[in-house]
């Protein structure tokens, strides 16, 4: 009778053990099995046993065809066990010791060498320098999610965090929310906050730059107005707002790059922040909000008489640039004694509050205004408005705007400047920059040369003033520290380059404005036809005041850069001849430098795309 | 000229103009005056200084970078990571020889030397996941639970930012 075979079933690898296991002994079996080159799970686990359990299972396989006992398969199944617990130990340790190979291989990188300063010093070039949204792939967000050792390294070092830019969350508009429902409200609300407060946190105390700027996705702008007024973000904006708020005391400069002022609206109306060390205030871009109809909204309602006194009782506040829909500042409460600085270059104002800043910011030493005739109803800042001596005014531009001095001109823009003394100023620009008629140098009731402590100017620009030829002379006579001219005017420029050449009657001899580096002029005519016809100097003038200040003949200091605006092109000046023939012009031996620019603009003084530069200079 | 010698017992013999780019040898000359003895880098290999010399070389000459020139520079905030094409080509090494030039400039105080080879590495890390630039350099993920937990917040706070 055949002897059952019970191995036979248990796998296709030992079919080999059951031909044999008919004819041989156990022992045999056994023996046969450790000869065996190739592995199988009967054979590994075979050789494996221990003695006492070898001969268990060599008893059990002489004692015949029948089934292991209880006890021998126990037997085989503790052989098992203690096998696999084998193999996971032997796991375990491969493991250990790959994670110890990669931690010794870490020890080995070439990037450990170097100490924590020089770290710092990459970690420094790779901070944006632009003002771009934290972002997981950048840094300092990216260096802190490396290991711990640059995380450490990184949280603490304040300067990384001292800027924060903080987009809008416009994106729910158009993404995340239905009409009627904010689905992931809360958890919007969280993110946006958590984020603030970490970023605060890591700043300390130093000090924040901290703008709050509308995410760049144009086509937001389209749906922005298809959700009714009433449907805001009013709960993720709180959330927001309460996480900067405690932290507003290390906010330095506040910057607004927003395309509608009114998403901060709920932070500008409350009152008296505490802003200990806000000195900068930007609103830059809102502008364009009045081209939402959301403002127009809020501009029509009876909202728009609120004030926002945010900042009335910033202690250090003392810098303030306004980009803003027109009128805007009105409701913007600012604590104007402190202001040194105002920019509102970009926001249209009316003479008459031109004249109350400078009356009510005695400590301005830089203001850039632009006047125009809007209509709006101003209160002034301050009950009377009495003329000043502008003693502290170092730095000051005055554009008269599109609407200013046209058809028909405001009385009140020409009386800009009427009775008031600017004692200290040493940079002044004065423009039309649209409109026909043109802000006067010697007006009715005013007289700028004799209103401006002209010997201290260092930089004068004038643009589209009324100023005849005789006068400018005569204003430029008095400048003897001018470094830099620039003008747009309609005057005789043959006889401003003779000036330019001429010899002071000083001792010891110097040129007139001896020491002017740079110039810059607009040709108005020239080029308007080929040729020279209508060129509103001649070249060998302008070349001979090129020259003649080229070098320094010890009568004056050489000129850096005569830069030349021109309506359009013209060969004489574009082609690549005149850089050669420029260079002639630096002697052998001399070691002057000039740069010589010219630039194409057109009417409305817009810069086209020619532009040429050549330098000159000796070579040594 | 100007004997140097380094941390293996090599010695350089170069021109003064050249290795006057290192602000601590310019000094070191400046205090010793006229001598002939050989100036000791115990902190920079022979392969180290030849590269080093390779640059103080190609741009002996120009301008030493200033005091005021440094600050205005970060005044503004325009530190970029544009770097020369010779110099590009100069610091393309590997990665060993890469950080200890940088350890050699700052030690010998080459300032446009050590911009080059800080920009290089920033050049490197930049754009990269945490996980790239762990590849890249051979780091070790080695946060705790704790902080993985918080990492994964932090990505998630600055999600589509």
């Amino acid at each position: 009778m055949a002897k059952p075979n019970y191995v036979t079933g248990s796998s296709g690898n030992s079919g080999h053990f059951a031909d044999l296991s008919g004819e041989l002994s156990g022992s045999q079996v056994l023996q046969a099995a450790r000869s065996i080159t190739t592995s199988s799970p009967i054979s590994t686990l075979l050789i494996s046993l221990s003695q006492h359990q070898l001969s268990s299972v060599v008893e059990c396989l002489d004692s015949g065809p029948t089934l292991p006992s209880k006890k021998q398969t126990g037997i085989l199944k503790d052989a098992i066990s203690s096998n696999e617990q084998a193999i996971m130990n032997l796991r375990t340790l491969i493991r250990g010791l790959k994670a110890e190979t990669k931690h010794y291989r870490s020890l080995l990188s070439p990037i450990r060498i170097l100490p924590n300063e020089l770290l710092l010093e990459v970690f420094r070039l790779l901070m944006p320098n632009e003002d771009v949204p934290p972002h997981a792939h950048s840094a300092p967000l990216v260096l802190c999610h490396v290991c711990a050792s640059w995380r450490t390294l990184v949280l603490s070092i304040p300067e990384f965090w001292s800027r924060l830019t903080f987009p809008m969350p416009f994106k729910y508009f158009e993404d995340e929310f239905s009409n009627d429902e904010h689905p992931n409200v809360d958890k919007e609300a969280d993110r946006h906050a958590s984020l603030l407060r970490f970023w605060f946190g890591n700043a300390g105390s130093r000090l924040l730059t901290f703008v709050l700027c509308t995410r760049e996705k144009s086509e937001m702008l389209s749906e922005y107005d298809t959700f009714p007024m009433e449907w805001d973000l009013s709960y993720v904006w709180d959330s927001i707002i309460e996480a900067l708020s405690e932290h507003l005391d290390c906010i330095q400069n506040l910057v607004f790059s927003l395309d509608s002022i009114w998403e901060v609206r709920s932070f500008l109306i409350l009152p008296d922040l505490a802003l200990p060390r806000l000195t900068s205030l930007v609103f830059r871009n809102a502008r364009n909000a009045q081209a939402h109809t959301q403002w127009d909204y809020w501009a029509e309602s009876d909202d728009h008489e609120e004030a926002w006194p945010a900042f009335r009782n910033a202690p250090r506040l003392c810098s303030t640039t306004l980009e803003c829909y027109d009128g805007m500042h009105l409701y913007l409460q600012l604590p104007y004694t402190q202001l040194i600085e105002m920019d509102w270059g970009n926001t249209m104002i009316k003479v008459d509050e031109f004249r109350d800043n400078l009356d009510i910011c005695p400590a301005l030493r830089k203001g850039i205004f632009l006047i125009g005739g809007l209509e709006y109803d101003y209160i002034p800042l301050s009950d009377n408005i009495h003329l000043q001596l502008c003693s502290s005014v170092v730095d000051l531009t005055v554009e008269f705007g599109n609407s200013s001095l046209d058809n028909p001109p405001p009385a009140s823009d020409s009386h800009a400047f009427d009775e008031l003394t600017f004692l200290a100023i040493q940079r002044l620009v004065l423009a039309s920059v649209g409109g026909t008629a043109l802000f006067p140098w010697v007006g009715e009731s005013h007289d700028l040369s004799k209103q401006i402590s002209l010997h201290l100017l260092h930089s004068l620009t004038l643009a589209r003033i009324h100023i005849s030829t005789d006068e400018l002379l005569a204003v430029l006579k008095l400048t003897s520290n001018l470094t830099d001219l620039s003008i747009g005017l309609a005057i005789d420029h043959d006889r401003l380059f003779d000036f330019l050449t001429d010899v002071a009657l000083s001792y010891p001899p110097r040129f007139q404005l001896a020491n002017l580096r740079r110039l810059a002029f607009v040709a108005p005519g020239l080029g308007t036809v080929d040729g020279f016809f209508g060129v509103p100097f001649t070249p060998s003038t302008f070349f001979y005041m090129v020259e003649s200040r080229s070098v320094p003949p010890e009568i004056c200091i050489p000129l850096e850069s005569v830069h030349l605006f021109v309506r359009r092109p013209w060969s004489g000046w574009m082609d690549a001849s005149l850089g050669p023939f420029l260079s002639q012009l630096s002697p052998p031996g001399g070691k002057s430098k000039i740069r010589f620019q010219t630039t194409v603009v057109d009417d409305a003084f817009e810069f086209r795309d020619h532009s040429s530069t050549y330098e000159f200079h000796d070579e040594e | 000229m100007v004997l140097l010698v380094t941390s293996d017992n090599e010695q350089f013999t170069t021109e003064k103009d050249i290795v006057e780019r290192s602000v601590l040898i310019k000094n070191m000359l400046e205090d010793v005056g006229e001598s002939d003895q050989p100036i000791p880098l115990p902190n920079v290999s022979s392969s180290v200084l030849k590269k080093v010399l390779e640059y103080c070389e190609h741009h002996r000459g120009e301008p030493l970078p200033t005091a005021d020139s440094e600050q205005s520079q970060d005044e503004t905030r325009k530190r970029t990571t544009d770097i020369s094409e010779w110099d590009q080509k100069f610091i393309t090494v590997d990665q060993e020889m890469l950080f200890e030039i940088i350890l050699a400039a700052n030690y010998l105080d080459i300032k446009s030397l050590l911009d080059v080879g800080c920009k290089t590495v920033a050049n490197m890390i930049k754009g990269k996941t945490p996980e790239e630039i762990r590849k890249l350099f051979n780091i070790v993920n080695d946060f705790t639970p704790e902080e993985e937990a918080q990492i994964k917040k932090e990505n998630e706070w600055a999600e589509d930012r």
